[in-house]
Parts: C-alpha cells; structure tokens; sequence
C-alpha cells in the first residue's frame, strides 16, 4: 500500500526543513521546528522495525513467563491470524507488568538461579532491541 | 519509605493537574501580570521589556526580560512551571538554594518567587541572567550532555568547576533558611533512602510501562542503602552543561538548582563522573563532564575538600543516579508526552528515545546484561 509510512515523514520532513523552518524569526519556535524535524527523521528511520521488534518482544516475554511459571517446555502456539500492534503492544504492556512483580518476588529473593538467568537474558534481548530502536541509522537527505 | 514534605507537596499538586486543560502562555498574556508582580517588589516606575521566550532547557517555561527601573535596568529569566516537566520540583526550594548559595559559589541571584501560582496563574520564580554559555557553539543544535569544551579552556573550567562543587558541599547549611527542605539524619540511611523513595515514586506515578531493568535497579538500591555523613546541600544536577563560562575558562554561574537537596555529598560526585556526560578526548580518555579523566576528577575533589571518597558510597550513588535519568529518561517524558501538559512534546518524545542508553548504562552497572549504549 502507499503511501508508506517513510513516504508521508519524508514529506512532512522535507517541507518543515525547507518552507517553514526558514520562515520562523522566534529563536524558540526555531529551536522547537529543528526538534521536530529530529523525531521526524529517527521516525522515518524506524518506522519499518516497530512491528517486527514489538513481535519479538512479545515472544521473548512469552517464553520467560513461561519458564517462571514452570512451563519452560511448553511453547506457544502460533496465532492463527497476526494481531493488530495496538494489540502487541496492550498484551506487551501486561506482561511486563507480570515481570515487574517477578522482579519484585521471586527474583529478588535471589534463590532461583535458573529464573535469574532466564531474566537475564530477558533483559539482554530487550536491550538490544531497544537498541535497534533507539539507535537507528538517520535517513538519507 | 517517605519523600521530603515539599516534594510530596508538589508531586501531589501534578496529580491534581493533570486533570485540568493546559495551555502554552504566550507572552502578551505574561507580561501585564509579570509588571504588577515586579511593581510590588521594585515600586510601580518598574517596567517589564523584551519580554521572550528563551530557548534551551528541558523543563520549566523560560523567559527572558529586562525590568526597567528608574535608576537603570537588569536582566532577568522568568522561570513559570508548566502543566508537567520532565522533573517535577518546586520554586520555593530553587529560591532557596539560590539565596543559600550566594557569595559561596557563582549562581544567579534569586529575584523573586510565586511558589503557589498566584501571580500567574502556575508557581514561578525570577532570577537574574547571567552572562556566559553553557557549551561551545554548536551551528544552533540543541544543548544537552556529552558536551566537548574548548580544549585549551578544560584546565581552568575543571578548577572552577571541582571548586565550585567543593564550594556547595562546604557551606553551613544550618545557618541558611531552608524550610522547605528536610532534614535527613547524619550516619543514617535516611538521605539515601528519602532519594529513592522520591524516584520510586516518580516511577509509579508516571510509567507507562514497566521496563524489567528500572524495576531490578529500585530493588537493589533498596538492599544497599549507604548512611549518609556529612549531610550537605547537593545540587542534584552538577555536570557540563549546567554552567555558564566566559572566554577566560571562569564559570560565571552554575545553573539548574531545581533538584538540589540535603544529602549526601557522594550523590553530587556520581553524577559528575556519570559516564553518560563523559567525552572522549582527542588523544583517547574519556573525560568525565568533558573535563578530566574520572580518576582525577575524584583525586581533584577529594584533594580540594580534605576527606577521601568512599568507594562503595559512591557505587551506590553511580547506580542511583542511573535509575533517576532512567525514571525520567523512561517514565516522566513519555507520560508527558503523551499528555497535553508541557510546551517540549517533541523534546520529550525525543529524550524517551534515548532512554535506551541510560538503562544499558544501568543494566551494565548491575551486571544484568546489556552493552555499552
């Protein structure tokens, strides 16, 4: 489908930076323009990965839930349709707050090496995925 | 654990707000009020001026003017909350600090203060402006950390600097009037554990997520609560960037007061050689606020103030300090963000995207994994 997602920011980005950026006289609303022309270029550079990552994500957190209820072997079965991100990111949100309460219990007792293991390398994927997402190549002029 | 009474006060007074419409002041609206407010300090010939917005800053509502007076003119900085900052604080402690600083370091001079908005309408507080700038010039991009000073103006900046901050932790607070700040207890956790406490609970009032490494970080404090001695006035925010210098490599004021508290002089420390406002030199160290390498920039402070710093202290305060640019870096800009509360919506957008960086720094300092950002 068109326009993409980069189509419709390089547009908007493209037209912010060369009639309305030049145009300002206000040193505060030229700082403001400059920032948004900023989040609209890391947008167009990352745009593309939001699905995948948050896909990922939710994967990852599947299998470590699992793992600290027990269920390490049992793996998820595959939707039958992909989910909207709206609903990623909702059912992301929640287990998140399921490995807040983890962090906050069983792990911090500290007694479990294999949980704090499985945390770890929770926290290593995510990071580097919050990496990737934070940290993207700038797009071209 | 508890939170000092002003800062319980103000993060109350942000709840109660974020239910109500906010709306960028625009100068013609601040001007009259501003007039009336300066008129009853100066006398009614006081005439506000050149009344703008200032650019920078990641916070409160800024303003430049110029209050005309019969016998000449100075220039001052309005600082006016808005409906939410990506640190919520209060006015009447930043005055405060400032008067309790004069004369023992550079600071701008406090003017005046409206703690419960009733001159315009939202807390603000005047102060002078200061000559100076907080970085080289960088082509009109945005200030911020990381900052890489004029090489040959590093040595003098760096004296300054460890003076100034020896200058802060060597002031006899109990003779100052501070009311809105507690009191923490010397040889005592409480400093440590009042900090946290107030993090924590910026944390669970303005998440929009919970993110496994903050919440890890917060429980690991907890377990390692330092005592505190000597309590001294901390500043909170003491880096590069938060100080204005001339040509000569002389600080001409320290900025950004509105995080300072009593406490521990470690917390200060950790925050200077926080490697996320370290730069690397030219010829390889990085250096800590762009100054010195971290090893001296310890050796330096403990030289100028005459007792050696506790290593483990100053552990802990690194990975504290961590945690609060996560809270705000992860938590604060997001929500607000999302709200209609603030006039930085793109910058705090912005900032959210880089919280990535300050929780691998704090993923890394706990060993649970992550890489250098």
């Amino acid at each position: 489908m068109t326009p993409e997602p980069c189509d419709l920011l390089r547009g908007a980005r493209r037209t912010l930076e060369e009639i309305v950026l030049p145009a300002l006289a206000d040193r505060f609303a030229i700082e403001q323009a400059k920032t948004v022309l900023r989040v609209l270029a890391h947008l167009e550079a990352v745009v593309d990965d939001a699905y995948p990552l948050e896909w990922a994500e939710a994967r990852d957190l599947e299998a470590f839930l699992a793992a600290a209820n027990g269920n390490a072997d049992r793996s998820a079965p595959e939707p039958t349709a992909l989910p909207s991100y709206r609903q990623l990111r909702d059912d992301n949100v929640r287990s998140k707050e399921r490995v807040a309460d983890l962090v906050r219990g069983p792990l911090r007792a500290r007694n479990d090496p294999a949980l704090l293991e499985a945390f770890e390398a929770l926290v290593r994927d995510q990071l580097e995925r919050e990496r990737r997402w934070t940290s993207p190549k700038r797009p071209a002029k | 654990m508890t939170v000092e009474r002003t800062i319980d006060e103000c993060l109350r007074a942000r709840a109660a707000r974020r239910a109500l419409p906010y709306r960028v002041a625009t100068t013609e609206e601040v001007a009259p009020a501003l007039e009336r407010w300066m008129g009853e300090i100066y006398g009614p010939r006081a005439r506000v001026d050149r009344l703008e917005r200032a650019p920078g800053g990641a916070s409160k509502e800024n303003f430049f003017f110029d209050l005309a007076l019969p016998d000449g003119s100075q220039s001052l900085l309005l600082r006016l909350d808005p409906g939410e900052s990506i640190v919520e604080t209060h006015r009447l402690r930043e005055f405060q600090i400032l008067q309790a600083v004069e004369g023992a370091l550079p600071a701008p001079r406090a003017v005046a203060v409206d703690p419960d908005g009733d001159r315009l309408g939202r807390p603000s507080l005047v102060m002078a402006r200061v000559g100076g700038r907080p970085q080289p010039e960088l082509g009109g991009r945005p200030s911020g950390v990381g900052i890489a000073y004029e090489p040959a103006l590093r040595e003098p900046l760096a004296r300054e600097f460890v003076s100034a901050l020896v200058g802060l932790h060597g002031i006899d607070w109990r003779t100052r009037e501070l009311s809105a700040f507690d009191v923490p207890r010397a040889a005592t956790t409480e400093a440590a554990a009042w900090s946290l406490a107030w993090w924590e609970r910026v944390y669970r009032e303005d998440r929009v997520e919970d993110h496994p490494v903050v919440v890890f970080a917060a429980e690991w404090l907890r377990d390692h609560l330092p005592p505190a001695d000597p309590i001294v006035l901390v500043h909170g925010d003491y880096r590069s960037g938060n100080f204005l210098y001339d040509d000569s490599g002389r600080i001409t004021a320290v900025l950004d007061w509105e995080l300072a508290h009593l406490g521990d002089p470690h917390e200060d420390l950790g925050w200077v050689v926080n490697d996320l406002f370290a730069v690397r030199d030219s010829s390889g160290p990085r250096l800590a606020c762009g100054l010195l390498g971290r090893d001296e920039m310890i050796e330096r402070y403990e030289a100028a103030v005459g007792w050696t710093i506790d290593r483990e202290r100053l552990r802990f305060y690194e990975i504290f300090n961590n945690y609060k640019l996560a809270v705000c870096a992860h938590a604060t800009t997001l929500r607000i963000a999302r709200g209609k509360a603030t006039h930085l919506a793109a910058s705090m957008s912005l900032i959210h995207a880089f919280a990535h960086r300050y929780v691998a720094e704090l993923a890394l300092a706990l060993g649970i994994g992550g890489r250098k950002p």
